[in-house]
């Protein structure tokens, strides 16, 4: 996938997050976004920062699964100074309880899994694996749970969620 | 299509309806209302192992 070069846009810095800077955008509808420099988020499993590839994939895997609206706005700098810009619906709402998660999780055919690697949801149908499903990284709006910031990615054997 | 795969695009497309009614429906944020959502959710972070300082994120990287 090519990305079109961007520029920070106005805003950014006001709060860091354990992967991106966050900001509003100007019209205050959505969120802006911008990955570490160098860096493109976590991921499951025993390397625990992701390549740019499976980045990109957990944004496009994040919009098929929960329709979160996450979409890519550009690429700003090179090697280890750059950072992938994108944006989301800016949510109103508040963190869910970790119970609120459970539950959203359950409806959608996820099976928890306590691992080595942490907690994950796995479903076994698709392959599907969604791991950092904590509060911080969802909004209870008034209509229900947007996961915004879940990490989510396919997994071609359920060898990452064994004990 | 199995019955549980057709279950999970059943709920996908659930999905895709209640955040497209959200949407219709969305607001902008005063800067009051961002601010108070920002503390709420740096709140709950802080908890978290994965809020980790910079010079911490690149040693667990290379370590």
């Amino acid at each position: 996938m090519e990305l079109k070069p961007a520029s920070l846009p106005p805003g950014f810095g006001q709060t860091r997050g354990s992967e991106h800077e966050v900001w509003l955008s100007a019209d205050k509808l959505r969120v802006i976004k911008a990955t570490h420099a160098g860096e493109y988020g976590r991921k499951f499993g025993p390397d625990r920062f992701a390549t740019l590839d499976e980045y990109l994939e957990r944004i496009r895997l994040l919009n098929d699964e929960f329709a979160v609206g996450w979409q890519i706005e550009g690429v700003c700098g090179e090697g280890r100074s750059q950072r992938i810009i994108t944006s989301q619906p800016a949510y109103h709402g508040k963190p869910p309880t970790l119970a609120d998660i459970r539950q959203f999780m359950l409806e959608r055919g996820f099976e928890f899994h306590g691992t080595r690697f942490g907690d994950a949801w796995f479903r076994k149908e698709d392959g599907v694996l969604v791991s950092d499903a904590e509060p911080k990284n969802a909004v209870v709006t008034a209509n229900g749970i947007m996961p915004f910031d879940f990490i989510i990615a396919r997994m071609s054997d359920g060898s990452l969620i064994r004990r | 299509m199995s019955a549980g795969l057709a279950s999970i695009e059943e709920k996908r497309a659930a999905d895709r309806q209640r955040v497209a009614e959200y949407l219709e429906c969305q607001r902008p944020f005063t800067d009051a209302e961002w601010a108070a959502q920002l503390r709420l959710f740096e709140a709950v972070g802080r908890d978290t192992a994965t809020a980790l300082p910079f010079w911490k994120r690149w040693f667990s990287r290379w370590n």
